[in-house]
């Protein structure tokens, strides 16, 4: 059962159920532009990279103690709790690079993925397999696509259909949404400050709150590169504002919110590059878990 | 037993006396490195006593907080009785300290003067095993400069994770530096491809070290160098100077860090600005029951 009370989370927490995961991630050999969302998951440092393993548009779950069946490259949290329920209480991160800030860091818990999308056609590509998410009927779960090998010069524009949080399929984007050429793997191209640009997740259809499943992703035209489209919860977010001096947000008192976290959750950062951000730039973290 | 509720807090820290106030007062930390790069407070002067990460070479050498030698935690709890951080404070009169993050961390074993000239695999001691976190689950690695390097390098370390599973790999580039103290993990403004600040990358799955068996670097970097197994407790950052930064860990925080008995704490820090640091002060409370 939840903390009952602030009690129940200090006897429980001193008590031996608390987790203090440390990560770092640096990122790769190109810059970041500012006012785009990137992901993190396929960088290198602790954990390991994301190499977005799993058969073209095939549905890949990812967990904790797995990963994507590859590569395990969730954020460790201390395993599964059942019939304790685990909550984030308390996060920080940090950059020593002037151009890593100011951003935002956003957690989310990948459910899955479907990998090894093309841009290169603009014929619909039906995904397959059925997730089994860790949110009842997707509920708050949202996509994004990352781009896993860069593209050419060709804008596109993303269109995908959709089953949403009751189950109703075919749904489809409501609006118009452009991707960004990209030359950054690991770039959310549908995000940046372009006039049909949405970050980091896709806008979901009116009345929607939710995603189950995917059907189908049709690009309005060729280019080269492929992507994956990825779903997930967002637990928080963590702006960083100073290089050298950590983000900080303690989830229990200054905002108390203590997401929720899952057994199995598979827990990965997104990141708002509020200014170019250099080459190979590091960050630093930590992230505390309680569970009672 | 741990605190029950809130109260059993409150209780320790004032009715019961079950509460240490530690102070530090640090008169210089590491000469002057490169701005934005981690350094080690352990191997500053003042107190806590310097550390100078003195041990057989490749030898495994726990650390045992005790006196001065590392920051001051006060009296073990008696049996059953577990020790928490309750409220931590820093402040410094220092023109280059600031902004900084300084992360609390329990150090628990070094392995000395790691030959930066070497590149043929170096294979460490392991008789002497972790004191504390002894399953190795959160504890990490980094590596401080003992004495001047001149050139960076691909290091690979093979360790055994926290789950005893040995010849597990981390690649990654020693940044060199010419100041004792430095991390030789950290990169800095200038950035650096495979770096990884401030520990080393953990191999797919991993959560922890238990133990470092060899480390191998692919070039000649020069000095000498400490690969450190730390287990990070809290952070806090220093946005100005002469201001205290001060938080209470279930109030500020969320949690209440619990500090093992025979605790090694100290500091590394990771700073804006270029420049000796000096005159670093703070306050640590632990409370127990």
């Amino acid at each position: 059962m939840p903390f009952t009370s602030m009690d129940d989370l200090v006897s429980e927490t001193t008590g031996g159920k608390f987790w203090r995961n440390d990560w770092n991630k640096i990122t790769g050999g190109s810059a970041y532009t500012a006012g785009r969302w990137y992901d993190f998951s396929a960088l290198g440092g602790t954990p390991v990279a994301n190499a977005w393993a799993g058969t073209a548009l095939t549905y890949t779950p990812c967990t904790e103690s797995t990963g994507n069946g590859t590569q395990i490259f969730g954020l460790r949290h201390g395993g599964d709790v059942s019939t304790d329920t685990k909550h984030v209480l308390n996060v920080a991160a940090v950059t020593a690079v002037a151009t890593g800030v100011p951003g935002i860091l956003m957690l989310v818990d990948m459910q899955g993925y479907w990998p090894t999308i093309s841009c290169n056609t603009t014929s619909a590509q039906t995904l397959s397999g059925t997730p089994s998410p860790r949110y009842t009927n997707g509920v708050g779960l949202r996509l994004y696509p990352v781009i896993t090998a860069v593209n050419g010069a060709t804008a596109q524009n993303f269109a995908c259909s959709y089953t949403d949080q009751d189950g109703n399929t075919g749904n489809t984007l409501p609006v118009t949404v452009s991707m960004t050429a990209s030359s950054v793997v690991g770039h959310i191209p549908t995000s940046g400050a372009a006039a049909n640009n949405y970050g980091p997740f896709l806008p979901l259809a009116n009345g929607d709150y939710g995603v189950r499943n995917v059907a189908s992703v049709t690009m309005s035209v060729a280019n080269t590169g492929t992507m994956a489209l990825v779903l997930a919860r967002p637990l928080l977010t963590l702006p960083i504002t100073t290089a050298s001096v950590a983000g900080e947000r303690d989830l229990v008192n200054q905002l108390p919110s203590m997401p929720r976290v899952y057994d199995g959750a598979c827990l990965t950062w997104l990141y708002f590059a509020g200014a170019a951000t250099a080459a190979s730039t590091n960050f630093y973290g930590s992230v505390d878990f309680g569970w009672g | 037993m741990p605190f029950r509720n809130v109260a059993a807090l409150a209780a320790s820290a004032d009715d019961d006396g079950k509460i240490h106030h530690a102070f530090i007062h640090k008169t210089g930390g590491p000469a002057s490195f490169s701005a934005n790069r981690w350094g080690d407070m352990s191997m500053g002067a003042g107190t806590p006593k310097y550390n100078a990460y003195v041990g057989t070479q490749f030898a495994a050498t726990p650390f045992t907080g005790s006196g001065n030698d590392g920051i001051n935690v006060g009296p073990a709890p008696q049996a059953g009785e577990t020790k928490h951080l309750h409220r931590m404070m820093l402040q410094s009169t220092s023109t280059t300290l600031h902004p900084a993050t300084f992360l609390l961390c329990d150090y628990l074993m070094h392995y000395p003067l790691i030959d930066g000239d070497d590149t043929a695999q170096q294979d460490l001691d392991n008789t002497a095993t972790l004191p504390r976190y002894t399953d190795g689950a959160g504890v990490q690695m980094m590596g401080v400069i003992t004495t001047p390097m001149a050139a960076n390098a691909v290091m690979t370390v093979s360790y055994t994770n926290q789950a005893g599973v040995s010849g597990r790999t981390s690649t990654s580039a020693a940044l060199f530096g010419t100041v004792v103290g430095t991390v030789l993990s950290s990169s800095n403004s200038t950035t650096a491809s495979n770096s990884a600040s401030p520990f080393l990358p953990l191999q797919g799955g991993d959560s922890g070290v238990r133990s470092i068996e060899a480390v191998t670097l692919a070039s000649g970097a020069g000095g000498f160098f400490a690969l450190v197994l730390v287990r990070p407790l809290a952070q806090v950052s220093l946005r100005e100077g002469v201001t205290a930064n001060e938080f209470e860990t279930l109030r500020h925080r969320g949690q209440l860090p619990e500090i093992k008995t025979g605790a090694y704490l100290n500091l590394i820090y990771c700073t804006a600005q270029a420049g000796t640091a000096v005159t670093l002060r703070g306050q640590f409370d632990f409370v127990w029951r």
